[in-house]
């Protein structure tokens, strides 16, 4: 089943919402990211600072940076839906993390410090649970569809296309928010630090910062809703050992952000690319590529300057498709195929 | 909610506190109840809670060194659930077989967690994406038997192991997986435990659910985990269902981070999702496992809920034999609701003594005869989820 975008938003360290990832791929800058203080690589972090200018700030007080990004990135779907009245109270929401937001608050403290003197606060517990984010949303967006929280580490955005699909699919909820959120910690800098050397958009490999943010979307089963954006086609899950799932397709254009190095088992005719450089690379990241995605299907010439050596040919103008590739550290992959 | 196509069940596995399996488990529920105490895991600290004693877990578990204690009581409950509907893992080889597993502790990176299970070593060797694979259920689940299907650990709080058994469900009706092994599992963890305590939420003694004196929750261990299979592979095998999934429903309160919505609003949507995904009435429900924690407010919710939607159905929480297991709750919940439906018996609200004046209606005192063959297992989590399952009994009750 197609699940058309009706609306998305983004937070990332390119800034926050459409806009500014196409202002990313059209500048097209080397992999930069910034220094965080302690750590030796430099990284893409986020701003949140907007969000305090959408929702009054006392309203935020006890939100972490995590569900901060989160947040933003939901209202930022929205505006970009021109829902300024809201979701459908019954819009289903899924959350996919690869590290959570523990990894920033509890979870890495040190093992030798004595339970009793953990710096336990209610907030400090309350954000920690892995559900904090769609609580926040579900809490500040009044939806009140399923709700799902899902922690797959690389796997997580594909199997939360899959689940909006589902839902959307058997008639559970007529939209689905669906997105993911990391954050920048310890663990996920040493995480990506043996695993950033990627191949790039012109073959070659590239080592790519570590990076965080959030990508949210709007899916409805609807077409005659949506007027801009692409639709998700397939969500495509496999591994190794796996037998689940249709095989990959072909796709035009390939993007991937991920630990897997054999990328040419994929589209032999497809154009690859990684917009990491753009983003960082992090457990999540499926969902920024599914932006990119959206960006380069919806404006061609964001997609010929991208890739001039395709030049905007006739086989992808009548039927495009972008493929945004997950490959993980134990050999699965997830496949989120995007189509105009 | 459209009707749905129920989901056969043809395994169960459940170790907790009250038992090291589903039948032991049960048999505590009617003769012998567990008592609560304070953790070993955490010396010096008094606040009691349901420990899974070790001479549960199986030996011939040989675990490996990193598989952490969530892991362990999940692999426990799968294998059991295995045996119990006929499977083994090389008849399982050749088909789709997916793993989703609820769980609050058995996910993320925890490294605390880790630390412990591997006696203060310092695991800075392993990878953080190492680190993550050895704490996540779904994907060890997956990685020890082989099996081929996709895998997905959920963590929804409180409702994680009744959302895994839902989602399942759609597994199989979409035809993705030939087999799914769906359930709970959760671990005492110093965060949590202390969390709870933090939160005010914690009872000091016995926990009592439903009662006027109710004060808080004990915290619990343990796994439950479910074979749920397609009714294609079924019929060619032969084997009998234990229940049917017939419907699950879920929705949110988008009301507090930590209290449930006073009216049980998001509980209400996902009760009617549940049933009309069953093709049921209120009154076909021949009893309810409630979420029961002890806090007051889950409770009164609860209760007013009942009153409302669901007169004259007996209800009752099984928190007093097994504690609150967090992600596992649903799950282990689902067992026990099924499992009372095989033998037309409910057990008593372990707790529950003197009847809460405010609450207007109460649940079952003693072990209580049921009549009806469709039943409904409940869980309301943290952030405000709600999750409801419909089960019927199977072919063989």
């Amino acid at each position: 089943m197609k699940a058309f975008i009706r609306g998305a938003g983004v937070v990332g360290g390119f800034g926050c919402g459409l806009a500014s990832l196409e202002a990313a791929i059209r500048k097209h800058p080397a992999a930069a990211g910034s220094s965080v203080d302690g750590f030796s690589a430099p990284t893409f972090t986020s701003k949140t600072d907007l969000l305090d200018r959408l929702i009054p700030p006392r309203t935020l007080r006890r939100v972490d940076h995590y569900a901060r990004m989160a947040i933003l990135a939901c209202h930022l779907a929205l505006e970009d839906a021109g829902m300024a009245n809201g979701l459908p109270e019954n819009t289903g929401l899924v959350v996919a993390t690869g590290m959570g937001p523990t990894a920033n608050t509890l979870d890495l403290q040190p093992a030798d410090v004595a339970a009793t003197d953990l710096a336990l606060s209610p907030i400090l517990f309350s954000n920690s649970v892995q559900n904090a984010a769609a609580a926040y949303i579900s809490m500040l967006l009044k939806v009140r569809g399923p709700s799902l929280s899902i922690n797959q580490y690389e796997m997580a955005m594909p199997l939360a296309f899959q689940a909006a699909i589902d839902w959307l699919e058997e008639g559970r909820t007529e939209t689905v928010l669906v997105g993911s959120v990391d954050c920048f910690s310890k663990a996920l800098h040493e995480a990506f630090l043996n695993c950033r050397d990627d191949r790039n958009g012109d073959g070659g490999r590239r080592a790519f910062p570590v990076g965080e943010g959030s990508a949210f979307f709007i899916l409805t089963r609807s077409e005659a809703q949506v007027t801009r954006h692409p639709f998700v086609q397939h969500v495509h899950l496999g591994g190794e050992n796996r037998t689940d799932g249709k095989p990959a397709p072909n796709t035009h254009v390939l993007l991937h952000n991920g630990a897997g190095k054999n990328t040419d088992r994929w589209g032999q005719a497809s154009l690859h690319a990684n917009f990491a450089h753009l983003y960082g690379t992090f457990p999540t990241s499926t969902g920024m590529d599914v932006a990119a995605a959206m960006l380069l299907l919806r404006t061609e010439r964001l997609l010929t300057r991208s890739f001039p050596q395709f030049d905007g040919g006739r086989a992808f103008n009548e039927d495009p498709r972008i493929g945004c590739l997950k490959q993980g550290e134990t050999g699965d992959w997830g496949m989120v195929v995007v189509g105009r | 909610m459209k009707r749905q196509q129920p989901v056969s069940i043809s395994g169960m596995g459940c170790i907790c506190a009250a038992g090291k399996n589903l039948p032991d488990c049960m048999e505590a529920l009617f003769t012998h109840a567990p008592a609560p105490a304070p953790p070993r895991a955490f010396p010096g600290t008094q606040h009691p809670v349901f420990e899974v004693p070790d001479r549960f877990l199986p030996a011939s578990d040989s675990p490996d060194p990193a598989m952490v204690r969530a892991v362990r009581l999940a692999l426990a409950a799968t294998n059991e659930a295995l045996a119990d509907a006929g499977l083994t893992p090389a008849l399982l080889r050749q088909k789709r077989v997916g793993v989703v597993i609820g769980t609050n502790v058995g996910s993320g990176v925890s490294n605390r967690a880790l630390q412990r299970e591997l006696g203060g070593i310092d695991c800075s060797c392993l990878s953080p994406a190492e680190r993550f694979l050895t704490v996540n259920p779904a994907h060890w689940i997956a990685r020890h038997f082989g099996f081929s299907g996709p895998h997905m650990t959920i963590v929804n709080a409180c409702s994680a192991g009744g959302d895994a058994i839902g989602l399942a469900g759609t597994w199989i009706r979409s035809g993705r997986c030939d087999v799914v092994i769906a359930g709970g599992t959760d671990a005492l963890y110093e965060v949590t435990y202390f969390g709870f305590i933090a939160l005010l939420n914690s009872d000091t003694t016995a926990c009592k659910p439903f009662d006027v004196h109710r004060n808080g929750l004990n915290l619990g261990e343990g796994a439950a985990m479910m074979v749920l299979e397609s009714e294609a592979l079924r019929t060619t095998s032969g084997r009998q269902a234990r229940a049917f999934l017939s419907g699950y429903g879920t929705a949110a309160d988008a009301y507090h981070l930590t209290a449930p919505h006073p009216e049980g609003c998001g509980l209400r949507i996902a009760v009617q999702d549940a049933l009309s995904a069953a093709g049921a009435s209120p009154s076909e429900i021949a009893f309810i496992n409630a979420h029961g924690t002890g806090t007051r407010e889950n409770d009164r919710v609860e209760s007013l809920f009942f009153h409302q939607v669901f007169p004259g159905v007996p209800f009752g929480s099984t928190k007093g034999y097994t504690g609150h297991t967090l992600g596992a709750a649903g799950a282990i919940e689902a067992a026990f609701t099924i499992a009372s439906l095989e033998r037309q018996e409910i057990p008593a609200n372990k707790g529950f003594e003197a009847p809460d004046p405010e609450l207007p209606v109460h649940p079952v005192a003693a072990p209580t005869a049921i009549i009806g063959t469709t039943a409904l297992s409940q869980t309301l989590a943290f952030g405000g989820n709600n999750s409801v399952l419909v089960f019927r009994a199977g072919r063989g009750a």
